[in-house]
């Protein structure tokens, strides 16, 4: 097993560079308005990167998303979401 | 399919993994294990639910008692630091399986493979809106999240008082809501003196 590598190189291995401060929803990547908090390595102390501080705004953008997507007349399960 | 595609990034999941909790790279192959078997076990009880749509159930004479199972709505799901890939299965499995979008609020300390989940999500072109990331301080991020009127269920792991406060305060505006909540399992751990390099850890 090769020791871990950086937060940078893993991010680029996941196709998520750029993305550790982004919200997801609507299956796109969007950059949180609030605040950014720092992701800390509890190995070391110091800061890994910065993640996305979500604020009202975009957490309401993230429902409203969300719900329309919502299965609308008692289709539950593996019927609904076939690709699960 | 969703399985399939995790476990094709396990090794640099199980990295990225190891480097945000803190844990040992070791262990994140169980925790990879344990992804994808819980993915493919809800999406089988996905499947066990549909089967009893319609059940017909014991009903005096002359009456019919038909079982409708209807989605709860949309599910928010705030997850703990410790293990957190497989607690983003854990809390999407059965909210899935039961029809339900969910939007996942990962620790602010640990949501990185949380975010990398959500591209494995986009890439397979999964249904837009279904399975949602947002990220933050539980203050501000996760308070927005539990009382949009928008949710209709609440699932949660961590802390005894944060659990408390969210069975509380997600229902504010007399918006009722379905709650879950799994509290506590803190346990203590004991660091001599002898014991070098942990700062950290005091």
């Amino acid at each position: 097993m090769a020791l871990p590598a950086t937060v940078g190189e893993l991010s680029a291995a996941l196709g998520v560079d750029g993305k550790l401060t982004a919200l997801f929803y609507g299956n796109e990547f969007h950059p949180a308005t609030g605040a950014s908090v720092g992701v800390v390595s509890p190995m070391t102390g110091e800061t890994l990167c910065q993640s996305g501080g979500a604020s009202d705004d975009d957490v309401g953008a993230a429902v409203d998303v969300s719900s329309p997507a919502h299965c609308p007349d008692a289709c539950i399960g593996v019927s609904f979401f076939a690709s699960f | 399919m969703l399985a399939a595609a995790v476990e094709a990034k396990r090794e640099p999941l199980m990295q990225l993994e190891a480097i945000n909790t803190g844990r040992t790279i070791n262990e994140m192959g169980g925790d990879l294990d344990d992804t994808g078997v819980f993915l493919e076990y809800w999406a089988e009880m996905a499947e066990k639910l549909d089967d009893k749509q319609g059940e017909q159930l014991d009903a005096p004479s002359g009456y019919e008692i038909t079982m409708r199972y209807d989605a709860a709505g949309v599910a928010a799901c705030v997850l703990p630091f410790n293990w957190p890939l497989v607690n983003v299965v854990l809390k999407l499995g059965p909210a899935l399986a039961a029809g339900c979008c969910v939007l996942l609020k990962p620790s602010e300390y640990t949501p990185l493979t949380t975010l990398a989940f959500a591209k494995v999500v986009q890439e397979i072109n999964f249904p837009a809106g279904v399975i949602n990331v947002v990220t933050g301080l539980g203050s501000t991020c996760g308070a927005g999240l539990i009382t949009h009127p928008g949710i209709s269920v609440v699932g949660f792991t961590g802390s005894v008082s944060t659990g408390c406060r969210i069975a509380r305060d997600a229902q504010e505006g007399d918006h009722a809501k379905h709650i879950f909540a799994e509290m506590g399992g803190k346990s203590a751990a004991i660091v001599l003196d002898d014991v070098g390099g942990l700062t950290h850890t005091r």
